[in-house]
């Protein structure tokens, strides 16, 4: 909205570069419908390597690489290498020892066995080249991230002022904009209205975000990594031993899927290099629980009450690694950095287990 | 679930308090949470509220309808400034969507859950100037006389001179005389500290009416006894001489009025706040601006005395237990400046806020406006500063573009910060004529924050 040299009634003295205050000569613009929906200044998805006149140049990044970053860098990469590595033994040699002893017995059940497990790994490759295709298309928050953690940090540095945060800001609204429900887009045109009202306060502008936006993507992630985790730690529990890779593999996918999506973010490479770090120790952890259960029902008489009570100590321990891999996704996919806390993982799982009707007693009974 | 909220609210003169509770009071009663953005997220909505009278006997109806009606009027016109205490109460239903659960289930059926319930607002309306005297309660007139005189000397030097000389020259007349000829003097000083912008003159509570007859009249108008019981009077040196001289009578009369002043007002209003569990403090930071050093020097006691009445009303069960802190007037100043409001009251109150009892908590600070008559618009040539298109006070023009001052992050620290400094003019508006159809939503800037603040302890 604009106005065509709006009439002046009242002539004070004219200084050459303007008055500090009174009336204005001259067409002015209106900023109150500027920004109801706030624009995009750069609404294209960006990953890491995009060029962002905001951020340091990739140069000056590798610069101010300390030697410290470097060395964590290089874990991540050997621990992944590594974890990966088991990841794939531990379930290589468990099909290979148990279609073995099934071809000996019944060959027919053993290369059913042997097929099924072909499919099923085939098909959680096909999801997860799926999902990781979806998920490098989403946009990268890492630079945001850090430019809010920059401001927190200080504004008096000046290494990230308060209209720089609010342009990268809106650049994020408008983006997930695009790909959040009616709901969230209420809550954006709201922070959007927000802004129109003031600016040059950053902390003001984080908080209106959490507010309208933030929180009710939070509550959103929050009950898709407990569905997750219970899911997880249902399956875990009853299906046979050789799966338990497979779905805990394919729940991190989906969980990792879809958490990015609903924040309409995930962290850059490193970030999701750790992540990835985080769902392969998942791995390791099931299969070494079950050779743990495996050796447990080995040495007590009472088999079938080791049995249980192996299956459901590892249930709940796949679930709660579960729920810490959500928790990590959420805060490496949410735009403003937030705390861990909260409720306790334990509860959390118990509760969600609760709301699915999965009660100590329902699952004793179901495995005997 | 029933929640009671008292809810005070104050502030100096003309920081927009009545303008604040007309505007709750229409939208808690036609609209509810509606247009109240804050309230969204959290799942909470209001149902529209029903006005109910106070049961406090002492207090009058706030008159709300009226204001109503001035400012829906053509030209509209401010809502009257607050010189008695009022009340009101608003009951209205909430539900509460993001505290459903089974446990929340069980406690609504015992009556006990968050998820849904009723509150009752109770608003009290009082003059801020009300608040200023409660510093008096626990003070000899010897320790008042001190401190006004040592203010005086302050603020204003040569009404201060004076106001001793009329004392000096007091001995040999009669008592009468006398204190006349000093509420003269005092009455002179009381004006050019509020010509300066200064608030901090007591008795508060009598002057009100003097300040009224002041703001009409072009010539200084002399207090009557009702208006100015008591005007301060130095300590005299050598007391057992003079004991039976017509300065120790005049004493003697001055500090039965003192008394006479706690014992009436000043007592049974703290008894009154007592019952207000939420304060809100309204502080136009602009005007301060606007008036430069002194006027933060004698907002900031304002301040102290504001808390020191809070601090004073407090009791372990029951009584104040918030006093929430808000910058009025935002849209008077420019879109850039507004968030600088809550960082400069916030270290406005820092201080007084230190003082106060541990039992009465002090959220942050907020900025707002509770009826947006202001728009922000930008130079589209030459330097595209930032002004505000309005209808001045006073002017019968229609709305103009207007340069106004800017609101540092911080308050100025140099000499210039005076009074009449154009780097921190602002500019007074007319109200913009508001819808006259009910449960129309009306221009605010932040008062869904501002209402959230004062409720959120019932979700």
């Amino acid at each position: 909205m604009s106005t065509d040299a709006d009439p002046i009634r009242i002539d004070t003295t004219s200084r050459p570069q303007g008055p500090v205050t009174g009336p204005v000569s001259g067409p002015v613009d209106f900023l109150e419908d500027e920004t109801n929906t706030p624009d995009p200044p750069h609404a294209v998805d960006v990953d890491d390597s995009a060029p962002n006149a905001a951020a340091t140049t990739a140069s000056d990044r590798s610069q101010s690489l300390t030697r410290r970053q470097r060395l964590d860098r290089l874990l991540v990469i050997a621990t992944v290498i590594s974890l990966l590595t088991l990841a794939v033994v531990f379930v290589i040699s468990r099909v290979a020892i148990e279609a073995s002893t099934l071809v000996e017995s019944w060959p027919t059940i053993g290369r059913i066995y042997v097929a099924s497990c072909v499919a099923v790994a085939l098909l959680v490759g096909i999801l997860g080249i799926r999902s990781a295709r979806r998920y490098w298309r989403i946009r990268a928050v890492t630079r945001l991230r850090r430019s809010v953690e920059a401001y927190q940090q200080r504004l008096s540095s000046g290494s990230v002022g308060p209209e720089q945060l609010r342009e990268e800001l809106t650049g994020y609204l408008a983006t997930l904009e695009k790909h959040t429900s009616d709901r969230t887009r209420i809550g954006i045109a709201t922070v959007g209205r927000k802004f129109n009202d003031y600016s040059g306060d950053g902390t003001r502008d984080i908080e209106e975000i959490e507010t309208h936006v933030l929180d009710a993507l939070d509550r959103e992630a929050d009950a898709i990594i407990a569905s997750r985790s219970a899911q997880v730690a249902v399956a875990t529990a009853l299906a046979p031993h050789s799966f338990d890779a497979m779905i805990v593999l394919w729940q991190s996918v989906k969980l990792i899927d879809q958490v990015s999506r609903i924040y309409a973010g995930r962290p850059g490479l490193w970030g999701t290099l750790r992540l990835f770090r985080r769902a392969m120790a998942a791995i390791v952890f099931a299969e070494i629980a079950q050779l743990a259960t495996e050796a447990m029902v080995d040495a007590v008489a009472k088999k079938t009450l080791a049995t249980i009570a192996g299956r459901v100590t590892e249930g709940v321990t796949n679930g709660l690694l579960m729920m810490r891999l959500g928790g990590t996704v959420k805060q490496q996919c949410r735009p403003i950095p937030c705390d861990s806390g909260g409720t306790h993982p334990i509860r959390r799982l118990v509760q969600a287990l609760n709301s699915r009707g999965v009660t100590p007693a329902a699952t004793s009974s179901q495995m005997a | 679930m029933r929640h009671n909220i008292h809810l005070g609210v104050t502030g100096l003169r003309q920081t927009g308090k009545t303008v604040f509770l007309t505007s709750l009071i229409y939208q808690l009663s036609e609209l509810g949470s509606k247009g109240l953005s804050r309230f969204e997220p959290s799942g909470v909505t209001l149902r529209a509220a029903t006005i109910e009278h106070s049961r406090d006997r002492d207090k009058e109806r706030f008159p709300y309808m009226g204001f109503l009606k001035g400012l829906r009027e053509k030209p509209p016109r401010w809502p009257a400034p607050t010189s008695r205490e009022s009340g009101l109460v608003l009951r209205f239903f909430y539900e509460n969507q993001g505290a459903r659960g089974k446990v929340d289930t069980v406690r609504n059926w015992v009556g006990l859950g968050k998820s849904q319930g009723t509150i009752a607002l109770h608003l009290h309306d009082y003059p801020g100037e009300y608040l200023l005297d409660a510093g008096m309660h626990d003070m000899t007139f010897e320790e008042w006389s001190s401190e006004t005189m040592d203010r005086m000397a302050n603020y204003c030097p040569d009404e201060a001179a004076e106001y001793r000389k009329a004392v000096e020259a007091a001995d040999n007349r009669a008592a009468a005389n006398i204190l006349r000829s000093l509420r003269t003097a005092y009455a002179r000083y009381a004006q050019a500290a509020r010509r300066q912008g200064l608030e901090f003159i007591q008795p508060a509570m009598t002057l009100i009416s003097w300040n009224e007859r002041c703001d009409s009249s072009d010539q200084l108008p002399e207090p009557t006894e009702d208006e100015l019981p008591f005007v301060p009077l130095p300590s005299s040196s050598d007391s057992e001489d003079e004991s039976d001289s017509e300065i120790e009578q005049l004493r003697k009369q001055l500090t039965a009025s003192f008394d006479k002043h706690k014992k009436r007002r000043v007592k049974p209003f703290l008894k009154r706040i007592r019952k207000c569990n939420n304060q809100l403090v309204l502080v136009d930071v602009l005007r301060i601006l606007q008036n430069g050093k002194h006027a933060y020097n004698d907002t900031r006691q304002c301040i102290a005395e504001i808390l020191r009445a809070y601090h004073t009303a407090w009791k372990p069960f029951g009584g104040i237990n918030r006093a929430l802190f808000a910058a009025t007037k935002a849209d008077h100043a420019t879109k850039n400046s507004r968030s600088n409001m809550s960082k400069l009251l916030d270290a406005l109150v820092t201080k007084a806020k230190g003082q106060l009892k541990g039992g009465i908590r002090t959220p942050e600070s907020e900025w707002f406006t509770s009826i947006r008559v202001t728009k922000d618009a930008k130079e589209r040539d030459g330097e595209k500063r930032e002004v505000l298109n309005g209808t001045v006070k006073g002017r019968a023009e229609g709305p103009l573009n207007y340069l106004c001052g800017k609101v540092p992050p911080e308050w100025p620290n140099d000499e210039n910060w005076v009074f009449g400094n154009p780097a921190y003019a602002f500019t007074e508006f007319e109200p913009t004529q508001l819808p006259t159809i009910d449960g129309s939503l009306w221009p605010h800037v932040n008062l869904d924050r501002v209402i959230w603040k004062i409720l959120e302890g019932c979700f």
